[in-house]
């Protein structure tokens, strides 16, 4: 869980990078896309993770899921990683 | 002038056409008595394709063949069965010439160079009376479902010089002369007297190289993407060119100012030619784009407009040799363009376009763009899949040799493009670069883009 959490902090740091964006310090209640990262951000974002873990759990979910804070991100993350 | 072998009256017996393995050079007394030595009665009014051939095969049989049979087909040698078949039918054609063709290459060789006598006018006999010969052209393909476009010796010919520059100039060639381009060079050197060194498609870029040098080749045409190609072998130095010669994709300024300093003597012309219109016009000032008076006054008497949407149109008489009217049509490039003050630019393939959460990016704008730093050799820009937003930008860069793929490379890369493009164009991946893939007529290969 925490090495997953880094992981996808890690990736929003680098994305914002990018992006050219700030981004605060990122807590469990940091609402996504008040963070800095817009639709664009957040687009990048799930395919670089794809990249890193090799999944995109945006696409295996039958009913769809919009996490709002980064607890909720992570936790859609965990759920879905292969077994 | 009405086919190929009408040009050899104009010139001198000892004139070279072709340096070709394994004959060496071909003068026009080599040739016409190869030539003598097939009947052409057979082949009369005869719709024809071309299918493989050793090159030198190839040109000979197009010599044989133009003025004497009623249509030709150059099929590409990539095609797949079903096309092939497909484009036979559609054609009407009658028989194909594969495999070692008429035998010309083997007669070439048996009349040796020493036997020409360099003043008598030799003369193609028992020729019937020359009839205008439709090539058919199959299109490259980067737009779209390929097809084959109707030209003739006249349609193809059109823009050229036919002033004798002969012995100035050697012209080499790169790729296939089965596509537009390649033929262009073709008959460019075939109009002018001047020799060409013809080399078998595929052969390796070492090999052709080598021999360019060998044999004094000072004159190419060439893709950008091949001339960046070329600019990353170590022989390319080693080249000494006099005509530097771009067409068939987007011209950018880095490739130009990259030739002129490179070849500071050599004249670098970027023509925009395309299958379906034939050359539109030639650009020599050393600037990316045309001039924006091109369009009023259509410099090589092909007109061009810029619709709404701005894509460039051609309007050509091609259909003027086919058969009944004169009128000329209009033609959608298919290439997108945008006017700069005195100056037309292109920004890319109108169906080339990535589709970024509903905004349109062109591949070649973001390319043009990272292209300026000078640690980038090589840079193509497609589509990678993301399920939120259809597609994001992926760069695949091959740096210059000393440049290393870090972090911080790619940061600076990010960087460059941020202070140059919409967010939504800035490659949100940057990837190095596999093997460059060109096609057969030396573009580069955008199989993947969606």
């Amino acid at each position: 869980m925490t090495n997953l959490r880094n992981k996808i902090t890690t990736a929003i740091q680098e994305t914002a990078d990018m992006r050219g964006t700030e981004i605060g310090v990122l807590t469990d209640e940091t609402v996504l896309l008040e963070s800095g990262l817009d639709s664009l951000g957040f687009a990048i974002l799930v395919a670089r993770l794809e990249e890193e873990l090799g999944y995109d759990p945006f696409v295996m979910m039958d009913v769809p899921v919009y996490p709002r804070t980064l607890s909720e991100f992570v936790e859609i993350y965990q759920r879905f990683a292969p077994q | 002038m009405k086919c190929l072998l009408d040009r050899l009256s104009t010139c001198k017996a000892s004139d070279v056409l072709w340096v070709a393995d394994p004959v060496g050079s071909v003068d026009i007394t080599r040739l016409t008595r190869a030539l003598a030595c097939v009947d052409p009665s057979g082949w009369h009014g005869k719709r024809v394709a071309i299918g493989a051939l050793p090159v030198l095969e190839f040109v000979t049989a197009l010599a044989f063949l133009d003025g004497l049979a009623q249509a030709i087909v150059l099929l590409p040698n990539e095609d797949d069965q079903p096309t092939r078949e497909a484009r036979l039918a559609q054609a009407g054609i009658e028989f194909v010439v594969e495999g070692n063709g008429f035998g010309f290459a083997k007669l070439l060789t048996q009349f040796d160079v020493t036997g020409s006598n360099g003043t008598a006018q030799p003369a193609v006999t028992d020729r019937p009376a020359a009839i205008q010969t439709t090539w058919l052209l199959p299109t490259s393909g980067t737009t779209g479902t390929p097809k084959l476009i109707a030209h003739t010796f006249a349609t193809l010919t059109r823009s050229m010089t036919t002033r004798r520059i002969g012995d100035d100039y050697t012209w080499g060639s790169l790729y296939s002369l089965r596509r537009f381009a390649g033929l262009q060079v073709f008959l460019q050197s075939w109009m002018c007297g001047t020799p060409l060194i013809l080399n078998e498609e595929g052969a390796d870029l070492h090999d052709v190289l080598t021999r360019f040098i060998d044999l004094g080749c000072n004159a190419l045409s060439a893709t950008p993407s091949m001339w960046r190609k070329l600019a990353m072998h170590p022989l390319f130095d080693r080249l000494t060119l006099k005509q530097i010669t771009l067409g068939g994709e987007i011209v950018d300024q880095s490739v130009l100012d990259m030739l002129a300093k490179r070849f500071p003597a050599a004249r670098i012309t970027h023509i925009y030619a395309s299958t379906e219109a034939g050359v539109g016009f030639a650009v020599r000032d050393g600037r990316a784009g045309f001039p924006a008076d091109y369009l009023l006054q259509a410099p090589l008497g092909v007109a061009m407009r810029i619709d709404e949407q701005n894509h460039l149109w051609f309007g050509t008489k091609l259909v003027e040799s086919l058969a009944a009217g004169t009128e000329s049509v209009w033609i959608d490039s298919g290439d997108v363009v945008e006017m700069q003050a005195d100056r037309v630019r292109f920004l890319g393939r109108a169906n080339g376009s990535i589709n970024v959460g509903g905004n349109k990016v062109m591949p070649e704008e973001i390319e043009s763009v990272i292209k300026e730093l000078p640690e980038v050799a090589f840079v193509q820009v497609r589509a990678r899949k993301s399920a939120m937003l259809g597609s994001l930008v992926e760069a695949a860069i091959t740096p210059t040799s000393g440049t290393v793929m870090d972090a911080a490379f790619k940061k600076q890369v990010t960087a460059h493009c941020r202070a140059r493009l919409d967010g939504f164009k800035v490659p949100a991946f940057i990837v190095a670069a596999d093997a460059i893939q060109l096609t057969a007529s030396g573009k580069l290969s955008r199989m993947n883009v969606e």
